[in-house]
């Protein structure tokens, strides 16, 4: 696939989608009052908890916020470039709509997890930026180059992870025309806003298997310097599911019968 | 009033009929809908462990376990509902039907809820076992009765209180905005990831009048976290006080509303 085009076009889309979201002037203002709502009710909630004690397991209040703020980085950022377009493949297949992506000149993945940018999330990149850097005035962190790098590497291979397990999800419409998968995941990753590490064993255990603990907890870690080996499997599983995934792609396309007009 | 009934129950067998096609997502919604609240309430366990809470543990165990219930209860889908009606011009319809709508939606209500409340059952049979050792299920008469009566207002608040809200489509032409801050707030203010006797001073003062509370904290309070008869008391006013509040604002957005309506499309 040509680079430069799809860069292009990737630029096209999150134009439109800007346009798109200014046409209601009063959804595009309340949708702003609730970026802001989401991040000031979220730090409600810690420090309601914090208000009763002072560690979550082994997580103080600082530590928690920069939880949130990677959570809210790695989410916002899979929303400003693919918005609700995954959510919304169920709608396609069921209407026959794909045959419009399909016929395109364009990787029809690409196409199909890009078509609905939302750019608005920009602001909630920005906002979890501030939450960040406020967090690390707090936590006194020393850095070393090997924690930045992995740092780098793992919210990179989270983002990559997130974009390829909703991708998977959504592709159950494929068999059965609807989209609840799709929102069933978005809401197990909403788990990942706290640190996944501070419940029992056998759930810790099988967080890593699904892999949710590699979405924020595990680049939370590395960039807290709290020991872990997890992140050196990351970039290796970020490559795999994308493999599977793609593979998953083909195999929908091969079910999808286009529905009569 | 019988005529009402008849068009009601009609709805409500098309309805049911309409949902039953989809049984998968009903179970799914569930499972969606459990992951927050069971989220809280391990949160709260592990603080309950380190510190001494309002509430002990059996009573967070409980709370939670009965919230799936409860919010599933008072739930209504209405507010984005009406207002893309208003927005694409479907309001029409519903201007010329020579019934209230307002009794079509309530069976669409009935109908959606009580086939996916079909789903909860068993899956709250599933996880049952889980919870089973720290449940404490042992609650006086009066407090299940008065638990009834909560969850009953809850749902009719919050019916009356989207569909007024539904009506500002009619000044800023789509209320996904509008909706996306109220599911916001009633998030915070609902009970549903904090209970009350867990907020903060002032907080705590916002949510005890907040309408959301009623539809997941208040009967939880009366059945589990002990509330005075006082505070029930005060409870049922303050709910009451706001049902009939929206009553009188949906009515006269109604009327103002209509008189600025332009349909749109053919």
């Amino acid at each position: 696939m040509n680079i430069k085009r799809s860069i292009k076009l990737l630029f096209l889309y999150a134009k439109a989608g800007q346009m798109t979201s200014w046409e209601y002037r009063f959804g595009y203002f309340f949708r702003l009052i609730r970026i802001f709502m989401d991040f000031g009710i979220a730090l409600v909630f810690i420090n309601v908890f914090f208000s009763k004690t002072s560690s979550i397991g082994n997580w103080n209040q600082a530590e928690i916020f920069l939880v949130y703020a990677l959570f809210q980085m790695v989410n916002s950022t899979y929303n400003f470039f693919c918005g609700d377009s995954l959510n919304d493949l169920d709608y396609d297949v069921q209407k026959g709509k794909l045959d419009f992506s399909l016929l395109k000149p364009i990787d029809s993945q690409f196409i199909v997890s890009f078509k609905n940018t939302y750019p608005s999330n920009a602001y909630r990149v920005i906002l979890s930026i501030i939450v960040m850097i406020y967090a690390f005035g707090q936590l006194h962190l020393s850095f070393s180059p090997s924690i930045i790098v992995w740092g780098i590497i793992s919210v990179i291979s989270s983002t990559v992870i997130y974009y390829c397990l909703i991708l998977l999800a959504s592709l159950s419409s494929f068999w059965t025309s609807r989209g609840e998968v799709t929102e069933l995941m978005n809401t197990i990753f909403s788990v990942s806003k706290y640190p996944l590490d501070i419940f029992r064993k056998p759930t810790v255990q099988l967080l890593t298997f699904i892999p949710l603990i590699f979405l924020v907890t595990v680049p939370a870690r590395v960039i807290l310097g709290k020991p872990d080996h997890l992140h050196y499997l990351s970039p290796f599983l970020a490559v795999a599911i994308f493999y599977i995934s793609r593979k998953f792609w083909l195999l929908a396309l091969r079910h999808y019968s286009s529905a009569s007009s | 009033m019988h005529r009402e009934f008849k068009i009601f129950w009609i709805f409500l067998k098309g309805q049911w009929q309409n949902y039953m096609a989809y049984r998968l997502g009903s179970f799914i919604w569930i499972i969606n809908g459990a992951i927050g609240p069971l989220l809280s309430m391990s949160i709260w366990l592990i603080i309950s462990s380190q510190t001494h809470l309002p509430l002990n543990q059996s009573q967070i165990v409980s709370y939670f376990f009965l919230s799936l219930l409860v919010s599933r209860l008072t739930q209504v889908w209405t507010l984005d509902q009406v207002g893309d009606w208003i927005k694409d011009g479907g309001f029409s319809n519903i201007l010329v039907k020579p019934y209230n709508y307002i009794i079509e939606n309530l069976s669409r209500q009935f109908a959606e809820k009580s086939i996916r409340l079909t789903a909860l059952v068993p899956f709250m049979i599933i996880i049952f076992p889980f919870f089973v050792s720290r449940l404490s299920f042992n609650f006086a008469p009066f407090r299940i009765i008065l638990f009834l009566l909560a969850v009953i207002m809850g749902f009719i608040l919050l019916f009356i209180w989207e569909h007024t809200l539904a009506l500002l489509a009619f000044w800023t032409h789509e209320t996904h905005g509008i909706s996306s801050v109220h599911d916001t707030l009633r998030n915070l203010f609902s009970g549903y990831a904090i209970p009350l006797v867990f907020m903060p001073g002032f907080l705590k003062s916002i949510m005890t009048i907040y309408p959301a509370r009623f539809t997941t904290s208040f009967p939880l309070e009366i059945l589990v976290a002990q509330a005075s008869a006082k505070d029930i008391v005060n409870g049922f006013a303050i709910g009451l006080t706001w049902l009939f509040l929206f009553i009188i604002i949906y009515r006269w957005l109604f009327k103002k509303g209509i008189q600025k309506y332009t349909a749109l499309g053919g």
